[in-house]
């Protein structure tokens, strides 16, 4: 019999057969209680004053205690008693879980154990495997690739992972020295995602493992680096994080022991189905002894979230001035509203739909015309990212799901299927000819099937989308230039809508032989006002094509950045529509069937193209591609630069409105393997013929084409190697190339290499007079191999016969390799010959799984070669045996994240602060290029280039940058003689957690030796500092300062559509910061002061300034769920237009409910202009009401 | 018949901000004088000789009424605009002058409201992030246009230019955040959405508080079952219904702590989970609307002493 309180009160006895129902559902109750009253005092409910000394005094042991904040309310002293008197580990550690529907992203990434990249012959190597997603993983392997190989394409190695995600292997002794990995992991149905890959290299020195900040913990985890994604991962999220776990212990959860970093803290994450879960996780010391949390998890099916707001103002102007304003903003009487939300919902666990709609604020009769309609008014659009804050004091993450030019957007997905309404990427590829990466606002759809073949393509891909475009597109095709700072064509263009890419190309026939994406943040930044764009890394402006015999100083493939990009132009409307469409099928394993279209209408133009392309896959690495296309009307615009942007030259518009003009193309590839186990091998043929007027996104044929070509590479013993190859290229206009080749290559004992070759070529060309006529070159190279990590190198060339007007081409030169630190190396070549003297240096730098701050694509190195794209022969690659001819467009490439301005992805681990992975302290390129560099145009130039960066990164408190680049230029175009030089330079210093600094500089100066006008200068500098402290909020504040200079190039094209744009400067400072006088109230300043200055001319430096100043001063009441009330005065005055602006605001809102808030305001402001000492005052008030969801 | 002077003044009206909606600057005919005073539409002729540039995008001017109208999205730049007045009666009398129209660009440190804020461990629930709170990281925090902005370690984040706010009275913007991210068991103390209403040029402040509510231990030991079974005794059933019953309708964790000294880790997860059904059920038997957050710790005894 138990009476719970003797108080008198209200007592009631609960209605005992209900609750009897309710318990005894539960569990069988025992005869005691069902026989006594249960009585439960409400009257004081909170009162347990009584009760609580019972307890106290209790002496009894009940087995049980109630403590309320701390308190003891019920039961006895005893068992909390009990647990007090263990040293349990509870007092600051905290177990958060969390789960999550919406955000679901899976994570795979691979590591060393050690980030090392050297390893001696021999060594055990352990790789680490980490995923989010192991319900969906039935086998994982670790792939290991021989770089530079003949058959890099085939792993040497294939490793299985065990349950705890390990896998080990031993440095071989022999094949090699460099190699690259990743990690492939299956699902039950054989499909399968993987990592980008990484780079190992056996080692004969001793090399100290680079430096890093902390100690490893677990290398890779919970950072992504997925390149593939096959697997449709579906559920929830389910995050657990620890903190201040004490020393001593060890959590388990989802079965695993998890690591922990220096400072006690994990996160752990796992995509688990729909349904119920249970999550442990167990917190134990050494004897097995400690706590067990357990939490039930629910994973909906179905899951909503949404945002929704109302927002309805209705006001009055009681002065109405001479201004008038259709926005209303001067009408006497105004009523004007907004309506928007967002909805991201699950629909039966795997659909997921996205929804978003603003009509942003206008007047209520306007607030729903043209829904549909893309909005040019969009004014946050028109606000410059370069020119928010450089720092805000914090690292959250943020992405745009929902982005529109629109008023609305929408999207339903399944796995990676969808369609969609809003801003997307087009994307036709798979073709050679019909290729389409825009960034368009319409409708896209795309359909990818959820079962693959046994290489794991999707048997039915789809891409159709619709738009009309308010833009025009564009195409910069950069030569490389030795430096990392080109100019594009146009200034001002469309924020985001840049594709970026390095090509290397023939520079005969105009071919592209790779390519490789570049990412945003990662491999370069842009500055979309002024059209520069900055990459991490320099680009040559050469690449070797691996023959032994080259055609002039530097190498015989062009490198080029591409970059195409959208622009508003400025004296027509863009009235057209763009359609696009690709469909792909395997029709069997072995047969790909693609059709490609397209049609882009322009108010002048109509560019229409279609093709149908058949691929064949037979054995391992056979194939056999043939293509048709078609297409009609001119071409995009684009524009070319030997000199980085400084001079422009525009091509580009061939093209015929008549009939449709065709392109074909049959490539194959025959690997002996295939034929016969033993053999080693391969041989290739491609064909492709152009007419005159052909054009696609790649392709501009001003003249009729055709290409045939053979090539075959024979590994005759272990140590002997051959290959051979044969190209015939002619068009219209008269121009025509015939190259044979035929080299071998062997090993002589273990130091030394011999490589022999021949050469032949005929050349034909209206234009250019050397090039016609014959020419036979013989060549050899010697390589010493000293050890593993240091080589040296002579090779020589020599004309034995040649006719007509060509020239000799004699060489002699010699050239080293060598490894620096474990990651660092260093290339080196110099040679003589008949075309000049050349020179090539570049520093290498393999990245491992620390490089949380690496950046810069890599040509001819890791990622590419293996992935089955190979754009072998690296820049001075002489070594490489690569293969002549071989394109795919299956190029790896990360989903896009944020990055931060050294390139850092966000990840679980930076978001929660975990460090698993030390970072690298230092990373280091550069290069160097001396010699002459030519287009097929015929143009030259004479360029000595240097460009060498430095980066240090300690943990993710203390980085700099410093990047310098001198390139000197000489050529038969005067215009194109000019010196450049580059400084770029950057330092983030988080001083503590609550403050930290960031400043950074670009300075590009051009001078021409001609004249002044042709000078093209950049400089941009920004300093920010911000103070976030984590203790309190008593005081935040953020502050920046920033500096441009650009004198635009001679041939860049401004908004206005004009080119030799004047010189611009300006200054911006600006300081804001918020103040809490106590917790309900809090004081914000702001002064911001801007500077700008134009040019009246190119030249001669006639500024003529403009200034504002703006000083803010606001205070803010919030009472929360109650009220909320603000008082702001401002000034905004304009020394230069001799004008000042003052403004008051006071406003109030009381929240009536979680969904409403009423308030009302009064505005009052004064306009003042000295010359005519007129002044203007204006008053209103307002009511406005919100709803919210 | 002497001619009546005719005098056409430049216009220079004041900068303004490409807009959002067509905009009507000035009658540039009100600073023009025939004879002396204020012309007459009716009594002149006006011509354009020279507009402000190609295409629908450019300052225009009606030369039925005189008004300078510069339509929606006009992009910044200056922009001149020549005209020509002639007498009516005598259309040798004429006088030009220029407009100057200037579309000043939008900047950052002028127009845009930034927003900084935090999501925070509100321990005392008063909604205010006190010295002693701690930040919540990982936490989603929703615009009502799409942007999903994740915390940082610290709870912190930011979004720049979250808007460009009304130059005289500013304009609202939401923020909601989505409880799902939150660890398990936090509720809201704040509005959520949150509404605020941001300034021109100006930073605001917008933080979110979440607590797990007041939290309740629960210590349990094997006295408190009958015999070796996971049945509670009737002692203990009673203290737990009346608990609920007092906690009224209000976020709370409840921690159950289970001290096993020796009768074995199943048993003592089979007790653990007993007591926790039936806390379950007697909460939604209440049927409160907040939920009871149940953690669980069972703590392995003996070694620790």
């Amino acid at each position: 019999m138990i009476i719970l309180s003797k108080k008198a009160g209200t007592k009631i006895v609960m209605s005992k057969t209900n609750l009897f129902k309710t318990l005894t559902s539960v569990l069988v109750l025992s005869t005691a209680i069902s026989t006594s009253p249960i009585i439960i005092n409400v009257a004081n409910s909170a009162d347990y004053g009584e009760m609580r000394n019972q307890a106290r005094q209790y002496n009894g042991d009940l087995g049980y205690s109630i403590s309320i904040d701390g308190e003891l309310v019920d039961g006895g002293q005893s068992a909390i008693a009990e647990r007090q008197s263990l040293n349990v580990p509870n007092n600051n550690m905290d177990i958060q879980v969390k789960f999550d529907g919406l955000g679901v992203k899976p994570i795979l990434n691979v590591s060393t154990f050690e980030t090392r990249r050297s390893f001696s012959a021999g060594e055990r190597i352990g790789f680490q495997v980490s995923s989010n997603y192991p319900s969906w993983i039935s086998a994982a392997e670790v792939r290991i690739y021989e770089r530079g190989h003949v058959y890099a394409d085939q792993p040497i190695a294939i490793l299985p992972v065990n349950r705890a995600g390990q896998a080990a292997w031993a440095m071989p002794q022999f094949s090699g020295p460099e190699f690259v990995y990743k990690v492939r992991v299956y699902d039950s149905e054989s499909r399968f995602d993987e990592t980008a890959l990484l780079s190992i290299a056996r080692t004969s020195g001793f090399f100290q493992p680079h430096k890093i900040s902390s100690k490893i913990v677990s290398a890779g985890n919970g950072e992504d680096n997925t390149a593939i994604r096959n697997i449709p991962v579906y559920g929830g999220a389910v995050t657990i994080y620890g903190s201040a776990i004490p020393h001593g212990h060890s959590v388990k959860a989802f079965g695993e022991v998890l690591p922990l970093d220096d400072e006690g803290n994990f996160v752990i994450q796992r995509i688990l189905p729909p349904g119920d879960h249970n999550v442990h996780v167990n917190v134990d010391n050494h004897q097995g002894s400690g706590v067990v949390f357990d939490r039930k998890v629910h994973i909906p099916q179905n899951e909503w979230f949404y945002v929704g707001l109302a927002d309805l103002t209705i006001g009055k102007n009681f002065d109405h001035g001479k201004v008038q304003n259709a926005n209303n903003e001067y009408d006497k009487f105004y009523k004007k509203g907004r309506l928007a939300f967002y909805l991201k919902g699950k629909i039966k666990g795997r659909y997921l739909l996205t929804a978003a709609a603003d009509t942003r604020e206008g007047d209520l009769h306007d607030l729903f015309k043209d829904m549909n309609s893309k909005d040019p008014r969009q004014l946050l659009r028109r606000i410059d990212p370069d020119e928010y804050y450089p720092v805000y004091g914090d690292d959250s993450d943020f992405v745009d799901d929902a982005p529109t030019n629109g008023k609305f957007y929408v999207r339903l997905e399944r796995g990676d299927s969808h369609v969609m309404w809003g801003n997307f990427k087009s994307k036709v590829s798979g073709s050679k000819f019909i290729r389409s990466e825009r960034n368009l606002y319409g409708a896209q759809s795309v359909y990818r099937s959820q079962n693959a073949t046994t290489r794991g393509e999707r048997h039915i891909e789809v891409e159709l989308h619709a738009a009309q475009p308010d833009t025009l597109p564009h195409r910069d095709s950069l030569r490389g230039t030795g430096g990392s700072a080109y100019f594009l064509t146009r200034q001002d263009i469309s924020k985001g809508t840049e594709s970026v890419n390095v090509e290397i190309r023939d520079l005969v026939t105009g071919q592209v032989i790779g390519r490789q994406k570049l990412i945003a943040g990662t491999d370069y930044t842009i500055d979309y006002i002024q059209g520069v764009i900055i990459l991490k890394k320099p680009l040559a402006s050469t690449s070797s094509d691996g023959d032994l015999i080259r055609s002039s100083a530097l190498g015989d493939y062009g490198s080029y950045l591409t970059v195409q990009y959208e622009y508003t132009p400025a004296l027509q409307d863009v009235d057209g529509y763009s359609f696009g469409t690709r469909a792909q099928a395997w029709l069997t394993d072995k047969l790909r069937v693609g059709v490609s279209g397209m049609n882009d209408k322009g108010a002048s133009t109509n560019r229409k193209s279609m093709g149908i392309d058949f691929h064949l896959r037979a054995g391992q690495n056979s194939h056999l591609n043939v293509e048709v296309a078609k297409s009609k009307g001119g071409n995009f615009s684009r524009s070319t630069s030997l000199n980085g942007g400084l001079t422009i030259s525009n091509s580009g518009s061939s093209g015929s409105n008549g009939h449709g003009k065709k392109a074909y193309s049959i490539e194959g590839k025959i690997d002996l393997s295939d034929m016969h186990p033993s053999l080693r091998g391969h041989v290739g043929m491609n064909y492709q013929r152009r007419e005159k007027g052909f054009t696609s996104l790649d392709y501009d044929t001003n003249s009729a084409q055709e290409i045939l070509g053979f090539d075959g590479e024979i590994e005759l013993s272990k140590n002997t190697k051959l290959k051979t190859s044969y190209e015939d290229y002619s068009n219209n206009a008269g121009k025509s190339r015939r190259e044979i080749n035929v080299e071998g290559q062997t090993k002589i004992g273990h130091h030394w290499v011999l490589g022999a070759g021949v050469q032949h070529t005929g050349r034909k060309d209206t234009q250019i007079a050397s090039n016609n006529g014959h020419r036979t070159d013989l060549g050899a190279k010697l390589t010493y191999k000293v050890n593993e990590d240091n080589s040296v190198y002579i090779f020589g060339q020599k004309t034995v016969h040649k006719d007509g007007n060509r020239n000799r081409n004699d060489r002699l030169g010699l050239g080293a390799e060598a490894k620096l630190t474990e990651k660092i190396g260093v290339k080196g070549e110099i040679s003589r010959g008949t075309s000049g003297v050349g020179g090539l240096a570049a520093v290498t730098y393999d990245p491992t799984a620390d490089d949380h701050y690496y950046a810069g694509y890599t040509i001819g190195s890791t990622s590419m070669e293996a992935s089955g794209s190979s754009l072998h022969g690296s820049d001075l690659d002489g070594l490489v045996f690569g293969r002549k001819r071989k394109y795919s467009d299956q190029l790896s490439a990360y989903s896009e994240n944020k990055y931060d301005m050294f390139g850092s992805r966000q990840s679980l681990t930076t978001t929660y602060g975990v460090t698993y992975t030390p970072s690298a302290l230092w990373t280091i390129n550069g290069g160097f290029e001396y010699g002459e560099v030519n287009e097929k145009n015929g143009e030259k130039l004479d360029r000595k280039a240097v460009s060498l960066a430095v980066a240090f990164v300690e943990k993710d408190m203390f980085s700099w940058r410093l990047k310098g680049e001198v390139r000197l230029e000489d050529s038969h175009i005067t215009s194109k003689s000019r010196d450049t030089y580059l400084v770029s330079a950057g330092l983030t210093d988080k001083i503590n957690d609550n403050w930290r600094i960031q400043g950074s500089l670009d300075a590009l100066i051009s001078q021409s030796d001609q004249s002044d006008i042709l000078n093209g200068d950049y400089v941009e500098g920004s300093f920010g500092f911000a103070y976030r402290p984590i203790e309190d909020d008593s005081f935040n504040g953020l502050l920046k300062y920033a500096f441009l200079y650009d004198l635009p190039g001679a041939d860049q094209i401004a908004a206005n559509g004009s080119t030799l744009g004047p010189a611009q400067r300006s200054h911006v400072f600006t300081a804001d910061g918020i103040i809490d006088i106590n917790q309900y109230f809090s004081f914000g300043a702001k002064a911001a002061y801007r500077k700008g200055q134009v040019s009246t001319t190119r030249s001669a430096n006639e500024f003529v300034d403009s200034s504002a100043y703006l000083g803010i001063a606001r205070l803010d009441v919030h009472i929360v769920k109650k009220w909320d009330a603000l008082l702001e005065a401002r000034v905004l005055a304009s020394p230069t237009a001799n004008t000042t602006n003052y403004g008051f605001l006071a406003g109030v809102s009381r929240h009536i409910n979680d969904h409403i808030k009423v308030g009302a305001g009064y505005n009052f402001g004064r306009f003042s202009e000295d010359i005519t000492d007129l002044t203007h005052d204006d008053k209103g008030a307002y009511i406005n009401v919100v709803g919210k969801l | 018949m002497s001619l009546a002077p005719i005098v056409a003044n430049d216009d220079a009206p004041p900068a303004i901000d490409s807009p959002s909606g067509n905009t009507t600057l000035l009658n540039i005919l009100d600073n023009d004088l025939l004879n002396g005073v204020a012309v007459l539409i009716g009594d002149i002729n006006l011509t354009i000789t020279q507009t402000a540039g190609s295409g629908s995008l450019v300052p225009m001017l009606d030369v039925l009424t005189g008004v300078i109208t510069v339509p929606a999205g006009t992009p910044p730049g200056t922009y001149k605009i020549v005209y020509q007045i002639c007498q009516s009666l005598n259309s040798a009398n004429c006088n030009s002058a220029i407009i100057t129209v200037t579309v000043s660009p939008l900047t950052h440190a002028f127009d845009c409201g930034d927003i900084i804020g935090r999501v925070f461990d509100d321990k005392n629930g008063n909604g205010y992030y006190n010295k002693g709170e701690r930040g919540l990281a990982g936490v989603r925090v929703v615009s009502v246009k799409g942007l999903l902005i994740t915390t940082d370690k610290h709870g912190r984040f930011n979004i720049p230019c979250a808007s460009i706010p009304d130059r005289k009275i500013g304009s609202n913007f939401i923020l909601k955040l989505d409880p799902r991210t939150l660890p398990i068991g936090y509720s809201l103390t704040t509005e959520n959405p949150r509404v605020v209403r941001l300034t021109r040029g100006k930073l605001t402040k917008l933080n979110f508080g979440a607590t797990k509510g007041r939290v309740i231990e629960l210590d349990l030991k094997g006295e408190a079952f009958i015999g070796g079974s996971s049945r509670p005794t009737p002692r203990l059933l009673a203290s737990l219904e009346q608990l609920i019953s007092k906690l009224g309708d209000a976020p709370y964790t409840l921690n159950i702590n289970y001290v096993e000294r020796g009768e074995g880790r199943h048993l003592a997860e089979m007790r653990v989970r007993e007591i926790r059904n039936l806390l379950r059920h007697i909460w939604s038997y209440a049927h409160y609307k907040h939920t009871l957050n149940i953690d669980i710790r069972i703590v392995k005894g003996g070694l620790y002493k």
